[in-house]
């Protein structure tokens, strides 16, 4: 019973528990853009003798392309953001980046743990920013796309 | 039996696997919310028998013995004001900046907007260390007011987002009315766009609220006094706590207490939530 223990599953574990708790909020999300697509467009699908399954490829899902991008490019985002605290949490990897805040909070006046705690969490930093960063631009280019569309 | 009368039952049959479908969806979403609150009526021996039971009688002392012992009650009152305080601070500094940003073209307004827009990526715990040792040397650590106040600056970019989008779906002529009968432009900002932009706002308010109720890193970086700690730290706190006391029950009466207030809001202002997003909120 110990999934979170098994390095094969552990990452299932935590790729479960993110989804889990990111799927309300994007649900709001793409609730809102359906909501709206104005109706006259799917009426007029079901004139034409569109089923349920073409409506959702033919229409639904070219009509939501944008907001698929947004949501992507953001859940992307709050995905790194929340699977440092996921992780931190859920598995016993992370207790030591908490123990890591926490001598960061109470050792950093100058004292010698400093100069041991900063050059991990650099590194791990060094890791995410460019991450980030590469994110942005995709971000910038759909944000630029759409403008030139709309 | 004609074709009509066949293809009426082909889309009965085909609304009720989509029927099932969602049920089954639905069902494993809603489950760990379910079984937390199944356990926190649960005495402890009734818990460590077996997690996955009915509870026999409902223990609602739980709820009292979790308030009381992990002084849920200024925690509370900690996040409430930490919410207040950074809702307000990025209302009245994201209306004036989206208005800006998206109805007057400077130089450099494009660009603030970008840099803005890729801001939406600066997450807290990148910038811990630099923030930590800024907010060191301001001598501001353990402060609610400056937390508060970080917390908001953080949320500026998704809130410009969210907010400009929306902005920019707001038709001009009712500034142009109000400038022609002598608005200047913060009047037309307070008396026309304010108003106007009332579900986007109110959108970014329960977004971020929400986000502020849930924060925990920087919580837990900032503050130090045990008096000053917000829910999320006061829980993790807690589940330490309980980790050895063994008080399971208590600890999910304690998660359910922290989840009311975020339902709350979310059923107050899921109309409006949704009328703000849809008019134009997230469409970028």
């Amino acid at each position: 019973m110990t999934w979170l223990g098994d390095s094969r599953t552990a990452l299932w574990c935590v790729a479960v528990t993110l989804i889990w708790q990111a799927v309300g909020y994007y649900m709001v999300m793409y609730i809102a853009a359906i909501d709206g697509i104005s109706a006259d467009v799917f009426e007029s699908a079901t004139i034409d003798g569109a089923g349920y399954f073409r409506k959702l490829v033919s229409i639904t899902i070219p009509l939501l392309k944008e907001i698929i991008g947004i949501t992507f490019v953001l859940s992307l985002a709050g995905t790194i953001n929340l699977s440092f605290i996921v992780v931190t949490i859920m598995t016993g990897v992370g207790r030591q980046v908490v123990l890591l805040y926490c001598s960061i909070t109470c050792t950093l006046k100058g004292s010698k743990m400093r100069i041991l705690v900063m050059p991990w969490l650099s590194q791990s930093l060094r890791l995410r920013l460019p991450l980030s960063f590469l994110f942005c631009l995709d971000y910038l280019q759909i944000e630029q796309k759409g403008r030139g569309e709309g | 039996m004609n074709s009509n009368q066949q293809s009426l039952i082909k889309i009965n049959i085909i609304n009720w696997i989509t029927r099932l479908f969602l049920i089954v969806a639905t069902i494993v979403l809603l489950y760990p919310f379910v079984w937390n609150l199944l356990a926190s009526f649960k005495s402890n021996t009734e818990f460590l028998t077996d997690p996955f039971s009915f509870p026999q009688a409902l223990h609602l002392d739980n709820y009292v013995r979790a308030f009381q012992k992990s002084k849920m009650g200024s925690y509370f009152l900690n996040s409430i004001f930490l919410v207040v305080l950074s809702t307000a601070i990025l209302v009245i500094f994201v209306v004036p900046i989206a208005y800006v940003l998206t109805r007057f073209k400077f130089w450099g307004s494009k660009m603030i907007l970008n840099i803005y827009m890729a801001c939406i990526f600066l997450q807290a715990s990148y910038i811990m260390v630099p923030l930590f040792i800024q907010v060191n040397s301001f001598g501001m650590l353990d402060n609610r007011g400056m937390l508060g106040l970080i917390y908001a600056v953080l949320q500026f970019p998704f809130a410009i987002f969210v907010l400009s989008g929306f902005l920019r779906s707001v038709p001009r002529d009712y500034e142009e009315a109000a400038k022609i009968d002598g608005c200047g432009n913060t009047g037309v900002l307070v008396r026309i766009i304010a108003p106007l932009a009332k579900p986007g706002i109110v959108t970014v308010c329960m977004l971020a609220a929400m986000g502020f109720w849930n924060e925990y890193p920087l919580a837990l970086v900032l503050i130090q006094t045990d008096s000053k700690k917000t829910l999320p730290v006061g829980l993790a706190n807690l589940f330490e706590v309980q980790r050895y006391a063994t008080d399971w029950s208590a600890l999910f009466a304690a998660l359910i207490l922290v989840l009311i207030p975020t339902i709350l809001l979310y059923v107050v202002g899921q109309k409006q939530l949704l009328q703000g997003i849809s008019a134009g909120g997230i469409k970028g």
